[in-house]
């Protein structure tokens, strides 16, 4: 009877484990299920005609306060990858003829969401999070070389300064991989 | 009768012909376990023992003799052990062979020479053929050639030695082929340029006497007989040392800011994308200029997007 009840205790504790590894995997499969996708964007294109109100004349005809805001929500302008990508060598290897605006530019997070769209297996086209990101962490990266390499007069143009106050704004972003990028790059600031 | 003894039948007891169930032992699942693992661990090791004793291996001669095998097979099997092999970090003395870059710098030479001839000859067949036709001849029959071809450039970037400087940049600047996937082999060709610049960094690592030994190596090949080989290992050269750079420029030195230059004037905005990020591991006169202008960049020309 000892014998039975070891094979039995033994198989209680292996059914046990697997009832728990089983747990485990399905916690794991919920969770990622559960993960929010990126919020969808209307596609900026179908913004444009609110612009045109019926029935009036212009200059009446135009809602003018919306342009402002239609054109922050399209991607930039054809082309950006490779400006980005110009900006950020030239930082990187110290240029005195940085373009700070493009770097600015690849700091506004809204901005690089609409750049980096993917398209989801249903035809939804949502923003691209991690593309997006990424740029964002080679910027300040790219920002933060360029420092390093500066031995002349450490003087801050308005421009730079600007790229400052973009940078310290980034420092309440929730992901940690840019809050992280955000500290190392603010420690080599000229202030 | 004694009622105080038990009819046999009561009595607990091993059932006869079956043996006692017993819990299994500790011993015996390790058993389970190890007995197997040990024949797999011998199996293998005899293995390891047959490749290492027959000369195989990872050595650049027996990947050479793969690579120049007759058989497709076998060929193929040799790249894609040297594409895997030269990728690790423990591969440090294969990457930094200047005699197999050199090798393997001739067999692209010969590949790019026969490519070309084999796309002329398919571009004069199809001069007046229907659509269908011209598909079909720039299509699968093509691939081997143009495999080995994109094969080898790949490697190129892999080396620490830069000698393949001057034929990747002959593929970025061969904007005239008829070969309507030649953009992919020019930004193949780019994508192992970027390698090879940031490939320098870790030649700067290595221990002197081995730097010295590839030097040397280097200056006797620049007065090979091959001028494919020669003007390989003077290209790199020129390049692995920062300080010849101000020297007069030597005969047959391809400038990588001047073909990024020219590139960045190219109609495929992936090229010109992959320029601009070159730039972060070449320099030269034309590196700033350069990038300046593609700052103002408008995306024009052409993307042709690669489904992944």
């Amino acid at each position: 009877m000892s014998q039975d009840t070891g094979l039995i205790k033994r198989g209680l504790f292996l059914l046990a484990l697997l009832s728990a590894l089983a747990t485990v995997l399905l916690v794991i499969l919920f969770q990622r299920t559960a993960s929010t996708l990126p919020a969808s964007t209307p596609r900026p294109e179908l913004l444009a005609a609110s612009l045109v109100r019926s029935g009036t004349a212009f200059p009446d005809a135009i809602a003018w306060p919306q342009i402002y805001q239609i054109g922050e929500a399209f991607p930039s302008p054809a082309g950006w990858n490779v400006r980005y990508n110009a900006a950020g060598t030239l930082a990187r290897r110290g240029s005195s003829q940085v373009p700070w605006e493009i770097l600015l530019e690849m700091l506004d997070e809204d901005r690089q969401m609409h750049n980096f769209r993917v398209q989801l297996q249903d035809g939804k086209r949502v923003p691209d999070e991690g593309a997006a990101r990424l740029t964002m962490v080679y910027a300040l990266q790219a920002i933060a070389e360029w420092h390093k390499k500066q031995s002349g007069p450490r003087a801050v143009s308005p421009a730079l300064a600007r790229v400052y106050a973009a940078v310290d704004q980034l420092a309440a972003n929730p992901v940690m991989e840019i809050k992280t990028q955000v500290a190392n790059t603010r420690q080599v600031f000229f202030r | 009768m004694d009622s105080q003894h038990p009819t046999p039948s009561a009595v607990p007891g091993p059932v006869r012909g079956l043996p006692p169930v017993t819990p299994p032992s500790g011993r015996f699942i390790a058993q389970l376990f190890l007995v197997p693992g040990m024949i797999v661990l011998v199996a293998v090791l005899l293995l390891l023992a047959f490749r290492y004793l027959l000369g195989g291996g990872y050595m650049p001669e027996s990947f050479l003799k793969q690579l120049d095998n007759e058989n497709t097979d076998i060929r193929w099997r040799g790249a894609s052990d040297l594409a895997q092999v030269l990728k690790r970090p423990e591969s440090m003395n294969l990457k930094s062979d200047p005699a197999f870059a050199l090798e393997l710098a001739q067999r692209l030479r010969a590949g790019l020479d026969d490519l070309a001839e084999e796309e002329a000859r398919i571009q004069e067949k199809t001069a007046t053929a229907s659509m269908e036709a011209k598909e079909a001849a720039w299509g699968k029959p093509l691939d081997a050639k143009r495999n080995y071809v994109n094969f080898l450039a790949a490697t190129m970037g892999d080396f620490l030695v830069p000698v393949g400087v001057p034929l990747l940049c002959e593929i970025l600047l061969r904007d005239d082929s008829p070969d309507p996937k030649s953009i992919l082999r020019r930004r193949q060709a780019l994508n192992s340029l970027i390698s090879l610049g940031d490939n320098l960094k870790a030649f700067h690592k290595l221990l002197a006497p081995q730097q010295a030994e590839i030097r040397e190596l280097l200056v006797k090949e620049s007065g090979s007989t091959n001028p494919t080989r020669a003007a390989c290992a003077r290209n790199g050269l020129y390049y692995l040392d920062n300080e010849q750079r101000s020297v007069a420029v030597a005969e047959g030195i391809v400038k990588v800011d001047n073909t990024l230059a020219k590139v960045a004037q190219d109609s495929d905005q992936f090229l010109r994308e992959l320029v601009a990020f070159a730039f972060n591991f070449w320099d030269g006169p034309l590196a700033e200029p350069t990038l300046l202008k593609l700052t103002h960049d408008r995306g024009q020309g052409t993307l042709v997007r690669v489904p992944e």
